[in-house]
């Protein structure tokens, strides 16, 4: 799909991976909305993000590897973002509260609690979570994206489901640790 | 295997398995059971986060990209500059080139490698400070001590993956500063051991029942009379 060929023309290839790129924006929208928390500023990176990938395309070997490629660039920008544009700080809630209509419109109304949730989530434990359950990254990937120990990266994630699920009312069962060596 | 190791492993991959994990959650009907909870909230995670992007069409207009990080925002932030000017980038390069340094001898031996301090302090360094008081309970109910009292107000309380255990990590603010605790069942000492490393002083201090427990502080301050206070209110927890 995108491996240069000798017999095809570069303007073939470009077309090619134009497509890709579009076929894959919905994912990478979404992907970079939970990274930033706002639909605009995900758009923002999104763009900047294709734009990368467009100029960095020859550098992409395997076709099979292009979400997990992209989505990398997307997380790297988003990054970037706060490297360079003066921040405001809002408080988690605004967020929460602006986000509300536009995911109570989104279809599931059975899962708004848990996006609310999710939103709420501080950056160090929700970063990790999107990367893994809708990026697909590994434990290890994560770590090394995010410079961090692997052990750390276990103890986001850890943390970051627990306070999810703190929000079904499940509670840790104090007989299991009765047996504190286990088996 | 123990349960709380199988917490975390369930808790951080819930779909990831070992022969370790297997062998204890065929044994543990609780892990067992938390697996299948985990499981399910995962699945409802990945649907919660498979929004219809179409249909999130913001009502609101245009914003400038904006920090969104405070749960409970900072009452001064600080905000980073548009533009650095060329001074700034200069001590910009020579903190750089000092933090290189620094972290080169760190490497290099001018600290034992893997010891108990330097594996508390590079866990507490890498820890992040938000504060979560009312996860006080939650901590102390995984494990099987309780405090009775503290010398000092909790300010932050989480369970840790530390040497490949969880472990209570919290944060008091005692009258002299804040001072960072984490109750160590599986680590042993024979007596007390002072560090001072990383930017870090503190003491481990050896408890006959419950392995060890570690108290530290950026802070100038005598870890000693903190850490004696906790230790005299640690205690199992009664079995009702």
């Amino acid at each position: 799909m995108i491996q240069t060929r000798p017999d095809e023309s570069g303007a073939r290839l470009a077309d090619e991976f134009g497509q890709l790129l579009e076929s894959l924006r919905p994912d990478l929208v979404r992907f970079a909305y939970w990274l930033a928390r706002d639909r605009s500023v995900a758009e923002d990176v999104v763009q900047e993000a294709m734009l990368r990938a467009w100029r960095a395309r020859l550098e992409l070997k395997d076709a099979a590897a292009v979400r997990h490629w992209l989505l990398t660039i997307v997380r790297r920008e988003h990054a970037r973002l706060y490297e360079r544009k003066r921040l405001i700080t809002v408080d988690v809630n605004d967020i929460v509260e602006r986000e509300d209509a536009a995911l109570a419109r989104s279809g599931d109304g059975e899962l708004l609690d848990l996006r609310r949730a999710i939103l709420r989530l501080p950056d160090d434990y929700r970063e990790p979570l999107v990367m893994q359950v809708l990026g697909g990254y590994s434990t290890a990937e994560i770590a090394k994206e995010m410079n961090l120990s692997t052990p750390a990266v276990l103890t986001r994630l850890f943390r970051a489901r627990n306070r999810l699920r703190e929000i079904y009312g499940m509670t840790v069962d104090a007989d299991c640790e009765k047996d504190g060596n286990g088996t | 295997m123990n349960c709380n190791e199988a917490h975390l492993a369930i808790g951080a991959e819930p779909d990831a398995t070992s022969p370790a994990l297997e062998e204890h959650v065929r044994a543990c009907a609780s892990c067992a059971r938390y697996r299948q909870e985990m499981r399910q909230l995962d699945a409802n995670i990945h649907r919660a986060l498979e929004l219809d992007m179409a249909s999130l069409k913001s009502d609101a207009p245009a914003r400038p990209a904006v920090r969104l990080v405070t749960e409970t925002p900072p009452a001064s932030p600080v905000l980073a500059p548009q533009r650095a000017s060329a001074w700034r980038g200069g001590w910009a390069l020579a903190a750089s080139l000092l933090i290189g340094v620094v972290a080169v001898l760190f490497f290099w031996g001018a600290l034992p490698a893997h010891s108990l301090a330097s594996d508390i302090v590079t866990h507490v360094m890498s820890e992040s400070t938000d504060v979560s008081p009312s996860t006080l309970a939650v901590v102390l109910e995984r494990t099987r001590l309780q405090l009775d009292s503290l010398p000092g107000e909790v300010v932050f309380a989480e369970t840790c993956f530390f040497r490949g255990r969880l472990v209570p990590h919290l944060i008091v603010r005692t009258t002299e500063g804040p001072v960072t605790v984490m109750i160590l069942p599986e680590e042993r000492v024979g007596a007390p051991e002072h560090f001072d490393e990383g930017g870090y002083r503190g003491v481990v201090i050896p408890d006959n029942d419950h392995g060890s427990i570690a108290v530290l502080s950026r802070a100038q301050l005598d870890a000693d009379r903190p850490a004696r206070e906790i230790l005299n209110a640690l205690h199992v927890k009664s079995q009702t």
